[in-house]
Formats: structure tokens, sequence, C-alpha cells
């Protein structure tokens, strides 16, 4: 050891180390300061026009002012539930047969079109859907809108379903099996429920990625200015919403556009954080606490 | 109702590897038959063809027979999962499903073949676990996870759920191998008490555990059923020279 080569070389070494955690800061830095100046300008502007009247009335028209989006909330719930009613049953039983029965010809394929559906551009769903559906009724129709949605759905719920049923150690299965319980009951009940938490982020994240979704919608739900009446009908939603009422001229829409965001963000956060404490409940009782 | 159970000419291989090379054995009913072996000769192996366990496994490949009572278990017809209700298995590593309470690992399975209902299943669930030498420890938690237990507590709590489904044979691959002195111990007391009503195969790898709960002896080597006799016998004037090898640590 020459007593000065040891110590530079030491010196270079934590001058390289610094320099990279300071390249990771500035990489974080960019990627967290967008993020947190939309969500403010969001909340913000948002809240500032947040109204019981924005929350509980049909739109008014622009020249007046005022008015809500009380049809657009409702249908949002509407055409993303029944996203998540044809998407949840779909993409789990899609998952449970990939994970459970798929090492087959039919499994692979399935798992290929999962992913492949996963990174479809939205606005593809969305003509499908047009010309599946709405063709085929003579109409916009929210029905149209939440399969279209659904087709965003089904595979990350199905890819996520069939990894976490394939984290669950085998010895769970054996233990069922060795009870006299057969297949089924064994994936349903053992196996499904050991997976649920991974589940059901799956399920958030379908949820958060269709809940703001907009160019599927034009083509399928479209637009309209009354309560919905039936989900055979044009029906308002959040996302058509604020896009139109963006690209207005009127300053007044432009306000209610923020404040639409706004309600969108915090229906998807209120919707993770109620998932999360009611999981962390389960979590806690499954790891014995 | 303990039943007695035969192998004959058994072999079981995973694509051209024969794991089990044709063992003729017998199994007495209320007694203990222990399984002994260096590691990798086929102990567990041979146990889980007892209770067509390699059914859910694609590469193995069984043949020869196994009776239970007069049945042959390989045979058209047979139903592996009922089998399994007549031929219960614990396992080396604990296994209790997280997902439920201590209750409801006990009473998943007996609800499901409709064996109890209402207050049956609670007289059930005391009567395992009691069998199980674990009732005094839980009976004031039945509806915590069956996780919060310590190691050896879910270890008796897989055996009382292994007897919740009433099996004539209970077995055993290595059920205190994770297991501390203490809880080893305990384990092994309780497999004295149940095989004056049960069946039992026991996988061990720790000769005096052998010496100790089991009443019949079998070394398995490389596959081979090499030695099988009452324990006394083989441990103290065993016929071949691989079995005293084994045993006196000569190899292993
Ligand atoms: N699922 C399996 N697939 C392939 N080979 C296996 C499998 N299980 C066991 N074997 C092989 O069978 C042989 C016996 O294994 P095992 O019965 O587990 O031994 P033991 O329980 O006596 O330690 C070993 O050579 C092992 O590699
Ligand atoms: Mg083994």
């Amino acid at each position: 050891m020459t007593g000065v080569g040891m110590p530079l070389r030491l010196r270079a070494r934590l001058f390289r180390d610094a320099v990279l955690v300071a390249l990771c800061v500035v990489a974080l830095a960019c990627a967290v300061v967008p993020l947190v100046w939309v969500l403010w300008d969001v909340v913000a502007v948002g809240v500032a026009n947040l109204s019981l009247e924005f929350l509980t009335s049909l739109p008014a028209p622009p020249t007046i002012g005022g008015g809500g989006w009380a049809n657009a909330i409702v249908g949002s719930v509407v055409v993303v539930g029944l996203a998540a009613a044809i998407g949840i049953p779909v993409g789990v039983g899609t998952g449970i047969y990939m994970s459970e029965y798929g090492a087959n010809p039919l499994g692979r394929s399935a798992r290929f079109l999962s992913e492949v559906m996963a990174g479809l551009p939205s606005i593809v769903a969305g003509v499908v859907a047009y010309g599946v559906i709405v063709v085929t009724m003579g109409q916009f129709s929210a029905l149209s809108g939440g399969i279209a949605l659904s087709l965003l759905f089904i595979p990350i719920v199905a890819i996520t379903t069939q990894e976490a049923l394939q984290m669950i150690p085998k010895d769970q299965r054996e233990a069922s099996f060795a009870l006299g319980v057969s297949e089924a009951p064994t994936t349903l009940r053992v196996i499904l429920p050991a997976a649920m938490g991974n589940v059901l982020t799956g399920v958030m994240i379908a949820t958060a990625r269709v809940v703001g979704e907009t160019a599927p919608l034009l083509f399928t739900v479209f637009n309209s200015r009354y309560w919905m009446e039936g989900l055979d009908r044009p029906t308002a939603t959040i996302p058509v919403n604020i896009y139109s009422y963006a690209i207005s001229p009127f300053e007044h829409w432009h306000e209610q556009a923020w404040t639409g965001a706004f309600v969108l963000v915090t229906m998807v956060l209120t919707l993770n954080v109620a998932a999360r404490t009611l999981w962390a409940r389960r979590a806690r009782f499954m790891a014995g606490r | 109702m303990a039943e007695s159970m035969r192998t004959r000419a058994l072999k079981v291989s995973f694509g051209k590897n024969e794991a089990v090379r044709g063992v003729d054995m017998d199994i007495e009913p209320r007694s203990v038959t222990a399984i002994i072996g260096p590691s990798g000769c086929g102990k567990t192996t041979f146990l889980r063809a007892l209770n067509r366990m390699h059914d859910h496994t694609p590469a193995a490949r069984v043949s020869g027979s196994v009776f239970l009572g007069e049945e042959d278990i390989y045979a058209n017809g047979i139903n592996p999962v009922e089998l399994r209700t007549r031929v219960g298995m614990v396992f080396q590593r604990p296994n209790p499903f997280p997902t439920m309470s201590i209750r409801g690992n006990i009473t998943f399975a007996p609800k499901r073949h409709g064996l109890a209902r209402g207050r049956e299943l609670d007289e059930l669930v005391e009567r395992v676990l009691r069998q199980a030498a674990l009732w005094d420890e839980v009976k004031d938690r039945l509806d915590h996870s069956a996780t919060s237990l310590s190691g050896g507590q879910q270890q008796r709590l897989c055996i009382a759920r292994a007897l919740a489904v009433r099996p004539g044979v209970l077995l055993m691959d290595e059920p205190a191998s994770a297991l501390d002195p203490t809880a080893t111990q305990k384990i092994e007391e309780l497999i004295y008490e149940l095989k004056k009503e049960y069946t039992i195969v026991i996988v061990t790898h720790n000769m005096q555990q052998a010496a100790r709960v089991s009443d019949y002896t079998a070394f398995f080597y490389i596959g081979d059923l090499v030695e099988f006799g009452e324990t006394d016998a083989v441990f103290t004037n065993p016929r071949e020279e691989q079995t005293e090898a084994y045993i006196t640590g000569r190899f292993g």
C-alpha cells in the first residue's frame, strides 16, 4: 500500500457515489415536480369552485353561469361500475384459469392476449366498442362505454390475478388436497383468499386506469346534459365533460373543468384509501397480529 | 377407524429418476411405522404415494399397488380426493391456512364434506384440539389467525386439522424437523397417544425419534426398502449391513 494511492482511489469512488446520488435526485425531481404542480393546480383551482351546486345539479347553459356536474358524476360511477362488474369476474376468472389450469396452449394464448390487451391504446377499445355495440344498437349508451372500459380493465386484473395466485406457496394447495378438498374449492377458498391483497391491488390499478379514460367514452357513451335515462342511452361522464368544457370558449366552464378534475382525483383517492384500509385489517389478521 | 395399508411392487419415478424402486411393505393398524434413511432416498416420495399426492405432480409416474384395507387405491374408480379423507397427511413445514382462524382451519374440510354442522362443529373443534394437545393453549382465541401461533402450535393445529376429517391413516413427513426440542417432544407424545386410534406412518431423519415413537421401522436406501421390521429388532440387531452402518451413524 502506498499510503497515497488508496485514499485517492477512495476519494474518486466516493465522488462517483455522490454523483450517482445527485443524478437520482435530479431524476426524482423531474418526476415529482410536475406531478405535484399538476395536483396543486387541480386542488387549488378545483377546490376554489367546488360547491354543493356543482355536486348536486345539472349543467347550466354557459351564458347563465352556475350549474353542476351531478349527472356526469353519476354517469362516471355507473360506467366505471359497469366496467368493474364485467372486468372483475372476467379478469379474475381468466387469471385463475391462466394460473391453475393454464399450462397448455389455451392458457399461454390467454396470457399473450392479456399482455397485448394491457398495452392496447384506449382509443382502440373505444373504436371496437363503437363498431360492435354502438353501431348495432343504433345509439350511444352507458353500456357500450362500460364494455369499452372493461376491455382495458380485464387484462390488468387477469395478469395481476395470475401473478398473485402463483405467489401462493405450493404447500397451501397440498394442505387442502390432503384434507380431501378438490381443486375448485381449494382455488376459491384457500388460494384466492390468500392472494386477495394483490388481486385487490390489480383491481385498484385497473379502476384508476379506466376512470379517467376519455377517448373510448367519446365513441361510446358520448354525452348528455340530462340525468342518466338508462344504460342504453347516451350519458354524461366526468372525463368527457372535462374535455368538452376545457376546449370551450367560456372562462366559467374552464373553472368547472378543473373542479371536475378535482372530483375525479378525489374519487380515485377515496376508493384507494378505502380499499387499503379494509385490506389492512385482513392483512393484520393473516400476519397473526 | 384405523386401517391397515400394504404396498406391492410400488414404484415411483420422476422422468428417468426412479425414486422408489419396487417396495413391498405391510403397515399395521394402530401402530407407528417409522421410515428412516439418508436424505434423497425416497422417503417423502414413498409417503406421498400412500395418499396419491403424486396425482398433482405431472412428472411423477406410480406403478404397482397400494392397498388400504382390501382396496387398491390406484384401481380405476377410486376417487383420490375421497381417498384423502381416509388417509390424511401432515407436512414437513407447518402449513396452516393464513386467511382462516384457528377454528376455521379445522372446520374448513369437515364443512365441505358435510361431516358436521352447527354445534357439532364446536364439539369437533374441541375434540381434535384436545387430541392434538393444543386445546388448553388456544381455547380462548379460536377466532384468532392460525398464523398467530408458534411453529410448534401451528404443526399441532395441522395435526388437529388432519384428524378432523376422521382419517384411518395419518401420514407424517418429518413433522418435527422444523421445530425446537420442546415442540418436538410434544409432537412425539402426541404420536404416542394417537396410535391408539390411528395408523401412523412417520418419516424422520432423526434416529432417536424413530426409536422412541415407532413400533416398526423401515430403512430406505436409494429408493429400495433395505430393511423392515419391529423397531427394537431393527435398532438392536439389524439384518443388513447398510442398516447397521446408517443407524450407527457411519453414513447418512
Ligand atoms: N417433484 C419431484 N420432481 C422430480 N424429482 C423429484 C420430485 N420429488 C422428489 N424427487 C426426487 O426423488 C428422489 C427422492 O426424493 P425424496 O422422496 O424427497 O427423498 P427423501 O424424502 O428421502 O429425502 C430424489 O432424487 C429427488 O430428487
Ligand atoms: Mg423428504
